[in-house]
């Protein structure tokens, strides 16, 4: 059960993060649990006082970063969804979310594309940095660090599914993600590997 | 003086915003009302974006079709790496007839026609391509090339028939010929008798 005091705490970590992304989880919602889920979800939400419009708000503007913990947790709540189900709505936000598509030039190429995802995280996040640390072209490897943020071990989650699509629009549905370093888990970084399935 | 530099600034980046949204709600808008199945490729042929008619058009709802690759959705996957190769080198292609596949598997011949987009330094950064239903075209000609062909064999068959009875016709002919010489020799052989 959701504890209002935790939730609260959230609001409380440092940075901004885009409202695009409870556009993206008012989109996944009303695919999976339909205009009745979203309300049920709407209600939870206006019941607990937190400010997130999954309808009408705007792309760009900027919320706490909580919020973005305070809604991937209320939606795993709600609709008594798995980890894995949370992982599954990271994975299909890329397919419905507006800054990808502002972003579409840089699908071109694996190397293009790798090196513009440090972009990809600002367009998104106030805080936390996204690097490179490994490409290779030929075998299509990669490996990510995503540094200066730990806020809850679901966004990291959320984060592998979402990363593994994006991918996917370089290398196909053959590709892979998989966090191997966690700061939950006493690393300095989230080490995200992508990779081929062989 | 900073203060001010810093809120024009803002306010600059406030306008950058807005306008950017405006041309979100634009490009939504947009994409609703197109009445024709479109579909945003990238350069590896992998799909990134599709409108709705797209999706009723074949059946996938976005989150399934996007990230797939392009071959997918259609039959000839010859066919498909030819046009992809078109695509790269001119900058339109139109009316390719070719064959989609539906979710349900179900086959559709359609045209399609695709455009280039290129970034701007001018590099090629992918294509859109429209769909255009030919099913009822395709049955009608496929009815008319039927209906081409039965009446040629109907007439192939008339003049079969009609060059039989001209061959009946002109054997008998020959027949009444030589009958007629044969009534004449007999006659004449009769007078002689007499």
């Amino acid at each position: 059960m959701i504890n209002k005091e935790e939730l609260n705490k959230l609001l409380e970590v440092k940075g901004e993060v885009k409202g695009v992304v409870f556009q993206t989880d008012g989109k996944y919602i009303l695919e999976k649990e339909g205009e009745e889920g979203i309300k049920k979800l709407e209600k939870r939400v206006k019941e607990l006082g937190f400010p997130i419009d999954y309808r009408k708000g705007k792309a760009l503007d900027l919320h706490p970063i909580g919020l973005r913990i305070v809604s991937l947790l209320l939606i795993k709540d709600t609709f008594d969804w798995s980890d894995g189900e949370i992982r599954n709505m990271g994975y299909i936000t890329p397919t419905t979310s507006f800054i990808v598509k502002l972003l579409m030039k840089f699908f071109v190429s694996f190397m293009k594309f790798m090196n513009e995802v440090p972009r990809y995280w600002e367009e998104h996040y106030t805080v936390g940095k996204l690097e490179t640390v490994k490409l290779d072209d030929e075998t299509k490897d990669a490996i990510l660090h995503l540094k200066d943020i730990k806020i809850h071990p679901l966004f990291c989650l959320y984060l592998e599914g979402y990363f593994e699509r994006m991918y996917q629009f370089i290398v196909g549905k053959g590709g892979r993600c998989r966090e191997t370093e966690c700061m939950f888990k006493g690393a300095s970084y989230h080490e995200y590997v992508f990779n081929l399935k062989k | 003086m900073n203060m001010s530099l810093t809120s024009k600034n803002s306010k600059k980046k406030i306008q950058a915003e807005e306008e950017i949204l405006g041309l979100e709600s634009y490009i939504r808008d947009f994409w609703r009302f197109l009445p024709l199945p479109v579909c945003y490729v990238n350069p590896v042929n992998i799909i990134l974006d599709i409108d709705e008619v797209f999706s009723g058009f074949s059946g996938y709802q976005p989150t399934e079709i996007i990230g797939e690759d392009l071959r997918k959705l259609f039959v000839s996957s010859e066919q498909t790496e030819e046009f992809e190769k078109e695509i790269l080198k001119k900058e339109i292609v139109l009316n390719r007839e070719m064959v989609f596949v539906r979710k349900d598997k179900k086959k559709i011949p359609v045209n399609i026609s695709a455009m280039q987009r290129k970034d701007e330094k001018g590099e090629f950064i992918g294509y859109f391509f429209s769909l255009t239903d030919i099913s009822e075209s395709k049955k009608f000609q496929e009815r008319l090339e039927k209906e081409v062909e039965k009446k040629t064999e109907d007439l192939k068959e008339k003049i079969g028939e009609l060059e039989r009875m001209n061959k009946i016709m002109i054997g008998r002919e020959l027949k009444m010929v030589e009958l007629k010489g044969k009534i004449e020799q007999l006659e004449k052989q009769q007078k002689n008798r007499k």
